[in-house]
């Protein structure tokens, strides 16, 4: 059946096929090339030989792995995946016990002072993470009573001690008003009275939270967990500045490759799909919920 | 009283039942407004300190007055003139183009089906990788005369293109692995506000006898206005902390600085010569920008609406 993009059939079943879902498909085809080229010509690269890297071919001649070896034994891996797995799922996890509580409340608990509070949050949505990243070391660094630091922040390294940096690195990701914004909106198209009879048979705010409202969550958290899983794996920049580099991450690993002397494009590509596959296997796994959950929440107005 | 019900007071009593309300409701916001205060809020107050002050990362605050915002512009430090410039093209270009190109696709793919369920997930696919990774492929399909891109270009009779080394074409290189990197995110919003569409109206159309471009152009679209308004802001904010794939495919700014942004310009006076102040006068110009601007759109919208 001849239907346009949004499932509508447009005419009677019959066999001629409309030019217009002919432009469709190739234009289906054709962006599905320009998504999928580069992943295939990294494949590609990546099973060459180190002296077939600079002929033009589109496919190996003679495939081997030695790049993945390499790539393996890269002497950083162990530490930078470690580093990369502890700050993502760390900053996962807060950020969305954060941004449930703080979405729930300003969704279901109206309480007073919470629409400036709202408001006031709202605003700063607009303005760059990046564009603030000095003040935020400043922060940092002279948090107080932490690494080293007095009541007044003086006298220590603060989060951005070679002991302390995990955290520094952690705690700007913790918090995201985007996603408190989206959590709100989710809890909004749920029915309140589900909670107010609850309340009336006297069930407290945390049980009404997590027993009735949490479990029809799980589009939401799991959209959430995508977006934060996301930010953490592929985290750069704020690593990079607050370590000065010396941080060991993923992302600045395989910068690495780029930034020496003969780069080894053969290597950095079989890094660079090793490094991309996990955040793959995640998203296919969550995906299933990824839709539903977007369509419930930042969509509405 | 408590702590919060004493901040809050107004001229009625709140109830016993009210109060304990209020207290629920900030005890579930707390860690939020605490970040928020700390990693938010006190970092746009230091930064508007900071760049009214010659703070270098060692001396005490002394305050200078605009001094910082003098320099900036007529000893053009770090390059901060040419990246704004820059980030000018790349927002003319990028914005819109990111805005069309992730329709068009939510468009060819809103359709519920098995196979453009996995189509979708092909589309989404380049908004999961970092940008580091996506440059790092995409400079090498780019590089010099031995890329795939040019040989591609050659083998159908088109000039190649000098992506990485020429001022004239490198914001455009990055404006295109931008697009790759960035529209499947924004695709993936339009599908879900596609889906969410009344189905009535539609069919009501079809009755009267528009074909499915026509539904497409004047109802469907127009539509999908408030989330297109939520997309194109969104890109364009996101389009201020150009960076990572920058770095990538143009390690110290392009040739004559042509792919230059702000962030790098910022983190360069910090990491050459300490200028917190300036940095931090740089960082207010930008936030101005975005503020102006953001709320220039905010304003179309509602006039337009």
């Amino acid at each position: 059946m001849v239907t346009n993009a949004l499932g509508i059939p447009l005419n009677k079943p019959n066999k001629k096929i409309k030019p217009l879902r002919v432009v469709q498909i190739v234009l289906i085809v054709l962006w599905l090339f320009i998504a999928l080229f580069p992943f295939y010509w990294s494949i590609v690269t990546s099973l060459k030989p180190l002296n077939e890297i600079m002929e033009f071919s589109l496919w190996p001649k003679k495939p081997s792995l030695l790049n993945y070896k390499e790539a393996l034994l890269n002497p950083d891996l162990a530490e930078s995946l470690f580093n990369t797995v502890f700050i993502t799922v760390v900053g996962m996890a807060i950020n969305i016990l954060v941004s449930l509580l703080a979405g729930y409340a300003f969704a279901k608990i109206k309480f007073k002072g919470s629409r400036v509070l709202f408001r006031i949050m709202q605003t700063s949505m607009m303005l760059p993470f990046a564009v603030m990243f000095i003040p935020t070391y400043i922060v940092l660094a002279r948090f107080p009573l932490i690494g080293g630091n007095n009541l007044f922040g003086q006298g220590g390294f603060g989060f951005v001690g070679v002991n302390t940096q995990f955290f520094g690195i952690i705690l700007p990701s913790c918090i995201s008003v985007y996603n408190i914004f989206f959590i709100r909106q989710f809890f909004l198209t749920l029915s309140d009275e589900l909670g107010e009879s609850a309340r009336i048979d006297g069930a407290g705010e945390l049980r009404i939270f997590g027993q009735i409202y949490l479990p029809m969550m799980t589009p939401a958290v799991a959209t959430l967990a995508i977006f934060a899983f996301q930010a953490g794996w592929n985290n750069y920049f704020w690593p990079y500045i607050l370590g000065q580099g010396s941080f060991k991450i993923l992302t600045i690993a395989l910068r690495q490759y780029y930034t020496a002397v003969a780069p080894e494009h053969g290597v950095a590509m079989a890094f660079n799909l090793l490094i991309t596959l996990p955040m793959i296997v995640f998203f296919i796994v969550f995906q299933r919920y990824f839709m539903s959950g977007l369509s419930a929440g930042a969509v509405k107005e | 009283m408590n702590a919060y019900g004493l901040l809050l007071r107004g001229k009625k009593k709140m109830t016993k039942a009210e109060k304990r309300k209020t207290l629920i409701g900030w005890c579930f916001v707390f860690p939020a407004v605490v970040l928020f205060f700390c990693f938010i809020f006190l970092p746009i107050v230091i930064s508007i300190v900071t760049s009214f002050s010659d703070f270098n990362g060692i001396n005490k605050y002394a305050p200078w007055g605009i001094h910082n915002y003098v320099e900036i512009f007529t000893r053009d430090i770090s390059r901060f003139k040419k990246s704004l410039l820059n980030l000018g093209i790349y927002v003319i270009l990028y914005v819109p183009l990111n805005v069309m190109l992730s329709m068009g696709l939510a468009l060819l793919v809103a359709k519920k089906t098995r196979g453009n369920k996995y189509v979708r997930m092909a589309f989404y696919i380049p908004s999961l990788t970092s940008g580091i990774a996506v440059a790092s492929v995409w400079a090498w399909m780019l590089n010099g005369e031995s890329g795939i891109i040019n040989i591609a270009l050659r083998a159908i009779g088109l000039p190649g293109v000098n992506w990485l080394n020429s001022p004239a074409t490198a914001m455009i290189t990055v404006v295109i692995v931008g697009l790759w990197n960035g529209c499947g995110a924004n695709m993936v919003l339009y599908i879900a506000a596609i889906q969410g569409i009344n189905s009535s109206l539609l069919e009501a159309a079809k009755i009267e006898g528009a074909n499915s471009f026509k539904i497409t152009l004047k109802i469907v679209i127009p539509l999908l206005r408030p989330i297109t308004y939520f997309v194109l802001t969104t890109v364009f904010i996101g389009a201020f902390q150009l960076y990572d794939t920058v770095i990538m495919l143009f390690p110290t700014g392009g040739p004559q600085n042509s792919a230059l942004t702000p962030i790098m310009s910022i983190n360069n006076a910090i990491n050459s010569a300490f200028l917190y102040g300036r940095a931090s006068a740089m960082s207010v110009i930008l936030l101005i920008i975005v503020s102006v601007l953001t709320f220039v759109l905010q304003k179309l919208n509602k006039e337009t609406y």
